[in-house]
C-alpha cells in the first residue's frame, strides 16, 4: 500500500528521538517508502533554539546540535511563507485566547494545511480544534497508536 | 490559498534503488579501484560527468533514524524537556 506523504509535528519528532518503539516502527516503514521525513521549519527552529539556549547555559550539546543539523539535512523541511502565514492567521483568529498561546502548533498546523499534507501528531487535544476551521483543511494522523 | 503542488514539486530530489547486473558491477568496481574511489562514488562520478547534474546517495532509513535518536541521546529528562520546548506566545 502506498501511504501519502505526511508532516511530522515537533512532538512526534521528539517521540522518535526518544526511541518510542511504535513511532519508530511507523517511521521506518515510512522512510522505506518515501526516503525522507517531512518536517516544518518551525520544528527545526524549536529544536535549534533549544540546543543553542542549552549550549549558551553551559550544557555540552554541540554534538547533539550537529546530529540534529545532519538529520534536518536529510529531511524535507517545509517553509513558512505567505500561504502558510495566511492559514496561520485564519487559525489564530478562530482559536480561543488560551489556544493562541501555542504559536508553534498553529504554525505547524498551518504549514501542513497549506501544503495539503496530513499532520502526524499525538496531540489530538490541541490540534483537533484546528481541523474544524473553514479555510484551513487540516487532517491528523497518529503514529503512536 | 494553497500550494500543494509545490510541496512535492518535480524539482525535488528523488531517491531510487538501482540494481546492477554482476558483470556491470565488476566493471564499475574495477574502474572505481583504478580511480581510487568507492563503488558508489564511481557511479556518482559517472552520472555527474554524463549529465552535469548534482546527484547524491540518499541516506538509508536506519541512518536517518540513528540521527533522530542521536539528537537527544544521553540527555537527562529535564535537558530533553528544555531542548524540545515548544514555541509559545509570550
Amino acid at each position: 500500500m502506498t501511504a501519502s506523504v505526511v508532516v511530522l509535528d515537533s512532538d512526534t519528532l521528539s517521540e522518535l528521538s526518544r526511541g518510542n518503539a511504535r513511532v519508530r516502527a511507523r517511521a521506518a516503514e515510512y522512510l522505506t517508502e518515501h526516503g525522507a521525513l517531512t518536517i516544518t521549519a518551525i520544528s527545526v527552529f524549536e529544536r535549534l533554539r533549544g540546543y543553542r539556549e542549552a549550549i549558551r547555559n553551559g550544557k555540552p550539546f554541540d554534538e547533539h546540535l550537529s546530529r540534529f543539523q545532519a538529520l534536518a539535512a536529510t529531511c524535507r523541511v517545509l517553509p513558512v511563507d505567505e500561504v502558510v502565514a495566511d492559514h496561520a492567521a485564519i487559525l489564530w483568529a478562530a482559536l480561543s485566547k488560551r489556544a493562541r498561546r501555542a504559536l508553534g502548533d498553529i504554525l505547524i498546523a498551518a504549514t501542513a494545511s497549506a501544503f495539503g499534507l496530513p499532520l502526524v501528531t499525538r496531540n489530538q487535544r490541541d490540534f483537533l480544534p484546528m481541523t474544524q476551521i473553514d479555510g484551513v483543511p487540516l487532517t491528523l494522523t497518529d503514529w503512536s497508536r | 490559498m494553497s500550494h500543494e503542488k509545490r510541496a512535492l514539486g518535480a524539482s525535488e530530489a528523488t531517491a531510487r534503488t538501482i540494481r546492477f547486473p554482476a558483470r556491470l558491477r565488476s566493471r564499475i568496481s574495477a574502474d572505481a579501484e583504478r580511480c581510487g574511489r568507492s563503488f558508489e562514488a564511481q557511479v556518482l562520478a559517472i552520472l555527474r560527468r554524463h549529465y552535469g547534474e548534482s546527484v547524491d546517495i540518499a541516506p538509508t532509513p536506519s541512518l536517518i533514524l540513528a540521527l533522530v535518536e542521536a539528537s537527544l541521546a544521553g540527555m537527562s529528562e529535564s535537558d530533553r524537556g528544555l531542548v524540545t520546548a515548544r514555541l509559545e506566545a509570550e
